[in-house]
């Protein structure tokens, strides 16, 4: 095609093809690495091994309560549910239920707050011209304290407490969500499971 | 066709985002060692932890913090609310993490004395109102490393004596007054975080505007006088406003953290103070009930294992019995005689040993389950202090390997040099498997 | 006049009909209770994710939800699943509601009690919602006779007279654990309890209250 072209829109045709076609991949390349970092202290738990333990148990939620007392148990209860580890997962007020084999309890504190870094600061004198390329520009620094209680017929049982700092790097080009309260206690969760897996149910397997 | 300048620049821009990605490196600094033990790479949390360590000298006596204090990887300015929390947190947060690699590693000493001084750091460096929820969050992770450091040391006393304060402290965490405090405290953080942000926003811009109009007036020599005049004037004004924010968070955390005293004061009848100062004095904690000692032992790891265990695998009489005489004879396995030189010579049969201490090391956690009534009378029988101490002298897994290796290469001289790298390894695993089976005889009299 | 009009028009289609609140108390009325749960569920989801992080008001972070309609929002789920016959989901959301009021301090003497009662007459077993270990603290109400109670914990007298509660029957429970002198504090001085002022009518083992 480009043998019909004139000299001059043979140029241009260059510009659109070749060389910056495969600049524009590199930039959106770049551009994804850079607006994709996300620290966590704690790792996101995978919980494959919990296919072939026994699903028996019947699990109550008494609560999942933040520094306000709202309730997020139902969070916890559909990532129960999606991951399938337990025959029964329901929400109680009674610590001591008869129907369930162990209760949990959960308290915690998120906070999450949005600072410039220094790649703003120093694009401030460039008239925020480098913003434009996708350079992360935000951090959204923030923390969950968490604490289950497990009881076992009323009876604590055990503790477990996790500590998860976060620090969510974004651009003005991310479009993907930031890091949430809501994932965050799944991920507090799995940490859970993970846990409770070792301490109550094990590789023994116990039915 | 790109040019190798440009191709330079993207390279090193990529390899900038893949540093980003990383994760680890765009963590607040106080949270990295969190991250490093989650990943379990003990050593490297020893070094910063000692490295945070080296900024007590700048501090002046009872812990008073101002100004600017530099730590190893960053410098922290303390009339921020956020920095001066972590600046003040970075001793008690190093200790602890001493403590908790100590723990993790099974030098449970050294996890005692790290975890004690973490408490008392807190006590000095954590000692106000608006420290409180660091304070209070140090206090329960400390009584808890100290717990299980106890725990296996044998020290059943006072194990259970941290458990107690481990369980009063949770507990006061989850109350409803200290929730109030919690949420004033993280919102007070978040203030700090949000305004240190902007103010450093508003001063990049305020340098911009400078420069720019600097550049404007180059060509003017009498601009160069008024120029200092305005870039003084714009600074100072933006500090001025910022002084007010500080001051005005500082009011904000006193008139929100004066209601918690009265909260607590009035549904709990505590007094946080000296609550705090009660956890915190190691030598008076309270003595530990029958109650206490029956939570302590039940929360322990060997008692869910028990729970959960097969009892088809639980150790049989007869087990039990082949492995008392071989207690008996674990003394005589062995000899050891130190030369003039300081080299250990062991002769004797170091395979049955090796072999004695892993049968041993299963004991733990081949307990029979216990019951659903009648705990008190397991408990008593089974975890005795004598077990945990048995179960604290776990090898590591560069004893077993070592251990596995001198074994396999048979004999029945060995000897060790103090001098080798290895010695260290080699002397602590004979000590463990001795002291082991000496634990053993004493626990399986009763059985 | 025309342009007042709009305006007064295009607030009341912006404001809606009425509350979310105001709704669901309507249905409650008509009886349609799924209808009114629904309304009650958003205004408490709306609470809750304005709750979730504190809003930036350009000096300083503070809480933007309304603590007194999420706490009518709880209750008024509770009340919707009481009067649908699910006892549980109705005995979970009032446990909710009370802690909520606790939290914050609002005046539900009224509805607290109103739930006590129709526990009582349901004859439904109070949810035990105790921490269990709470004889580690001192109390008002605590003679300070029990052996998990530290020594060095000193119980101050109560600064205002106490009032005399009526506790909802606790119906017995099959022992599932060890004998009850194993069982964790929370139900040891029950006999010792003296009247308890107001605020100690919910720090009792009876009572499915969690301060």
């Amino acid at each position: 095609m480009s043998l019909f072209l004139p000299r001059r829109a043979g140029l241009v045709f260059a510009v659109l093809t070749g060389s910056w076609k495969r600049l524009g991949w590199k930039l959106v390349v770049l551009m994804s690495v850079w607006g994709s970092s996300c620290a966590h202290t704690q790792p996101w738990v995978e919980i494959p091994h919990f296919q072939n333990t026994h699903k028996n148990y019947r699990i109550g939620i008494a609560g999942v309560y933040d520094v306000n007392q709202f309730d997020f148990a139902d969070v916890m209860l559909d990532e129960m549910e999606r991951r399938r580890v337990f025959s029964c997962v329901e929400l109680t007020p009674d610590l001591a239920e008869p129907d369930c084999d162990y209760v949990i309890r959960g308290n915690f504190g998120f906070y999450q707050v949005s600072t410039k870094n220094a790649f703003h600061y120093t694009s401030i004198y460039f008239l925020g011209l480098p913003l434009l390329l996708g350079l992360p520009n935000t951090n959204s620094d923030g923390g969950m304290d968490i604490n289950f209680e497990i009881y076992h017929k009323g009876e604590l049982l055990k503790t477990y407490e996790y500590r998860d700092i976060f620090r969510d790097q974004r651009s003005y080009l991310t479009v993907w969500p930031a890091t949430s309260l809501d994932a965050e206690l799944r991920r507090m969760v799995h940490l859970l499971l993970r846990d409770m897996w070792r301490d109550l149910f094990g590789y023994r397997g116990a039915a | 066709m790109i040019r190798p300048g440009c191709r330079a620049c993207f390279l090193l821009l990529l390899l900038l985002g893949a540093a980003w990605m990383s994760g680890c490196t765009s963590l607040p600094p106080t949270a990295r060692r969190d991250a490093l033990f989650n990943q379990r790479q003990y050593p490297e949390i020893r070094k910063q932890a000692v490295d945070d360590l080296a900024v007590l000298g700048q501090y002046e006596r009872n812990g008073r913090v101002d100004g600017t204090v530099e730590s190893a990887t960053r410098e922290y300015d303390a009339k921020y609310f956020d920095m001066a929390e972590e600046v003040r947190n970075l001793a008690p947060q190093a200790y602890f993490d001493m403590a908790r690699v100590s723990l993790a590693v099974g030098r449970y000493t050294d996890a005692i004395r790290a975890a004690q001084n973490a408490i008392g750091s807190g006590a000095s460096f954590l000692e106000g109102d608006e420290w409180v929820l660091l304070r209070i969050l140090s206090l329960r992770e400390n009584h808890k490393v100290l717990y299980e450091s106890y725990l296996y040391c044998g020290n059943l006393d006072k194990a259970v004596a941290h458990h107690r304060q481990y369980l009063l402290i949770n507990d006061l965490v989850n109350s409803m007054p200290f929730k109030k405090v919690m949420a004033s405290l993280l919102r007070i953080r978040m203030t700090s975080m949000r305004l240190r942000s902007d103010y450093l926003e508003r001063k990049a811009g305020s340098t911009r505007n400078q420069i720019v109009i600097a550049a404007l007036m180059v060509a003017a020599a009498a601009g160069g006088a008024s120029n200092n005049n305005q870039h003084n004037n714009s600074t100072s004004t933006l500090r001025a406003l910022q002084a007010a924010q500080m001051a005005q968070i500082g009011i904000l955390a006193i008139a929100l953290l004066e209601d918690y005293k009265q909260e607590l004061k009035a549904q709990l009848n505590i007094d946080l103070a000296q609550l705090m100062r009660q956890a915190a004095d190691l030598n008076r904690l309270p003595k530990p009930t029958t109650a206490d000692i029956r939570r302590a032992k039940m929360a322990s790891g060997i008692y869910m294992t028990a729970r959960i265990s097969n009892p088809a695998n639980t150790l049989n009489q007869a087990e039990l019995s082949d492995l008392k005489k071989q207690s008996d004879q674990g003394k005589e396995m062995v000899s050891l005689f130190i030369d003039k030189q300081g080299r250990v010579h062991i002769s004797g049969n170091l395979g049955e040993l090796v072999a004695l201490s892993k049968r041993i090391d299963e004991v733990p956690l081949r307990l029979p389950p216990p019951p659903d009534e009648g705990v008190d009378a397991y408990l008593d029988t089974y975890l005795t202090p004598g077990l945990y101490r048995m179960a604290g002298l776990q090898m590591s897994a560069d004893e077993k390997k070592f251990f596995d290796r001198l074994v396999r290469r048979g004999g029945q001289d060995f000897v060790i040099d103090p001098a080798q790298a290895e010695s260290q390894i080699a002397l602590q695993g004979l000590h463990k498997m001795m002291q082991k089976t000496t634990e053993f005889q004493s626990w399986i009299v009763d059985r | 006049m025309i342009q007042r009009t709009f305006i007064a028009l295009w607030l009341v289609c912006a404001a809606g009909c009425a509350t979310n609140l105001q709704k669901a108390d309507r249905l409650m009325r008509l009886g349609r209770f799924a209808d009114a749960r629904r309304f009650y569920q958003t205004e408490l989801d709306q609470q809750r994710r304005l709750a979730e992080l504190p809003r930036w008001t350009g000096r300083e972070y503070q809480d933007q939800f309304n603590a007194l309609n999420s706490s009518r929002a709880i209750l008024g789920v509770g009340n919707s699943h009481k009067d649908e016959g699910r006892r549980d989901a109705a005995l979970y959301h009032y446990s909710y509601f009370i802690q909520f009021s606790l939290r914050h301090r609002l005046d539900s003497d009224r509805e607290i009690k109103a739930i006590e009662e129709w526990i009582r007459d349901s004859g439904i077993a109070a949810p035990a919602t105790e921490v269990g270990l709470r004889t580690l603290f001192p109390s008002t109400k605590r003679v300070s006779t029990s052996a998990a109670v530290s020594p060095d914990f000193k119980a101050d007298p109560p600064p205002v007279p106490p009032k005399t509660v009526v506790r909802p029957q606790k119906p017995e429970k099959k022992a599932s654990t060890p004998a009850a002198s194993q069982k964790l504090a929370r139900s040891i001085d029950r006999e010792d309890e003296k009247p308890k002022k107001t605020t100690d009518e919910y720090d009792n083992a009876d009572s499915f209250v969690n301060w």
